[in-house]
């Protein structure tokens, strides 16, 4: 395979990185980062954290913080001194506690000579100030807890989405078919899949409720580009009512043509390679399955 | 007060002084308190938070490089990312609780030296987030301050997964890209 990463798996490596840093990522995901860092050589880097910490700061935009409680900031203290040693650096890498931290490919650059500039402390705090003043005045960023809404807007229900994708040109659908129906159930339903928009629903009925915290669904789509052993995470899920459900599939690499659709049952976050022991969908496109 | 100092904290940490720990908690502590509100449900996971996320600092303060970032979004980068840890060991890690938008209100604007934000990279960054298209800026507020997943935030704003992911993956990469120039500007300080 090519070390040379194709914009697609590079845009992939930044997912990765930003979920990494907004919400943390699965075993899964994790050793899908792993791979494609060592697969393209990719050297440290925490920006993507560094950009979200600074967006934490922003929140706090001419916000005084909460005070830390007393007996808190003491036991802090009180910690503090089997901590605080003059280790070697090296050995911090050791403990873990700094060891994910991934740099894709297309954010390397020729190291630049820093700007180093000495600015009065107090001509900088004001600086500082006063663009975040104004900032926070202009954007009203935290105006209110339902300001993300667009008053007026009507949000399509997942039901709405799975039908707007069913009727656009190029979407392909095709039924579940049962294939090991060890859990008495027959769940119903199809996937549909558009090509170009790279975009996809499944709708089950009666595929039985899990305990997320035992197993997981899993689905996989097997793409014509890739070989069979390999098929793309399609993304983890749960069931969590009886009864018809549509859950979104969230192809974590761009797929050139879908040839089949399958739903495994994984341990909790899924896996990256299945070993397919229960399969209990598969949903294989034939030719012309327009819906 | 939230100052500036000439000489950061964390190195001094890093290199063993201890006497820096007690100036590091009066700079940092309402910050990481603020965080770790944000990010658990009880009093009780916050307090406990708070005692990671030090003790995280204190390992990690040596690695801690003013070349890349001010000392104070290095502390939040720490914070944040045992908040990750946290909930995700308790098996909440979208766990941003239901009252974060309300606890990132800003409150009133009369003192802003006395604010924890007093640094050019959230101002650069707030300055993006508002010069990004609204659709792209509206998908990372929502994951970033809100914790929704990339299908929720789909939902929630009509769009397409896929769309979801390249709005916050742009965004992301335009603040990331942003904030370089400003950090050497800095000088490496806090």
């Amino acid at each position: 395979m090519s070390m040379h990463p194709s914009s697609s798996e590079l845009e992939y490596l930044d997912d990765l990185l930003i979920e990494q840093a907004v919400h943390g990522l699965s075993d899964a995901e994790r050793v899908e980062l792993d791979q494609l860092s060592r697969r393209f050589k990719v050297t440290d880097d925490d920006r993507f954290e560094s950009a979200i910490a600074a967006l934490d700061l922003a929140a706090y935009c001419g916000q005084r913080p909460d005070e830390m409680p007393a007996d808190l900031r003491q036991r802090v203290l009180e910690d503090a001194p089997h901590y605080v040693t003059a280790e070697d650096p090296a050995s911090a890498l050791d403990s873990g506690e700094i060891d994910r931290v991934v740099l894709p490919m297309s954010t390397l650059q020729p190291p630049k000579p820093a700007v180093w500039t000495s600015r009065e402390k107090w001509f900088g705090l004001a600086a500082a100030a006063s663009l975040l003043i104004a900032l926070a005045s202009l954007l009203g960023l935290f105006g209110s807890p339902g300001g993300y809404e667009q008053p007026g807007r009507t949000i399509p229900s997942l039901a709405q989405q799975y039908q707007d994708l069913v009727d656009s040109e190029g979407t392909v659908a095709v039924a579940w078919a049962v294939n090991d129906n060890s859990g008495g159930s027959q769940p119903a339903g199809n996937v549909v899949w558009n090509n170009d928009r790279q975009e996809g629903f499944m709708r089950l009925d009666g595929l039985a409720v899990n305990d997320p915290t035992v197993e997981q669904y899993q689905l996989w789509i097997f793409d014509s580009a890739r070989s069979d052993e390999l098929p793309v995470d399609g993304g983890v899920f749960d069931v969590t009512s009886e009864g018809e459900i549509i859950i979104p599939v969230d192809a974590r690499l761009p797929i050139t043509e879908a040839t089949r659709f399958a739903i495994t049952i994984e341990q909790p976050g899924g896996v990256v390679k299945s070993e397919r022991e229960r399969l209990p969908l598969l949903a294989v496109i034939e030719e012309a399955a327009a819906p | 007060m939230m100052t500036e100092l000439s000489e950061s904290l964390l190195q001094r940490i890093g290199s063993g002084d201890k006497s820096a720990v007690s100036d590091c908690l009066d700079r940092y502590g309402g910050l990481v308190w603020s965080l770790a509100r944000r990010f658990t449900s009880s009093q009780a996971d916050a307090e406990d938070a708070v005692q990671e996320i030090f003790i995280s600092l204190w390992k990690s303060a040596q690695r801690f490089d003013p070349a890349k970032a001010s000392e104070v979004t290095f502390v939040a980068m720490v914070a944040r990312r045992r908040l990750i840890d946290l909930n995700r060991k308790r098996q909440s890690a979208a766990a941003v609780s239901s009252q974060s938008l309300d606890s990132v209100e800003p409150a009133a604007l009369n003192d802003p030296t006395d604010s924890v934000s007093i640094n050019d990279e959230a101002a650069q960054a707030l300055q993006v987030l508002n010069e990004l298209p609204d659709e792209q800026a509206q998908a990372i507020k929502l994951s970033v301050y809100s914790g929704l997943t990339h299908n929720q935030i789909a939902e929630r704003m009509g769009l397409p997964l896929g769309t979801i992911k390249t709005h916050i993956r742009r965004g992301l990469v335009k603040v990331r890209d942003r904030l370089k120039p400003v950090i050497a500007d800095q000088g490496g300080q806090v």
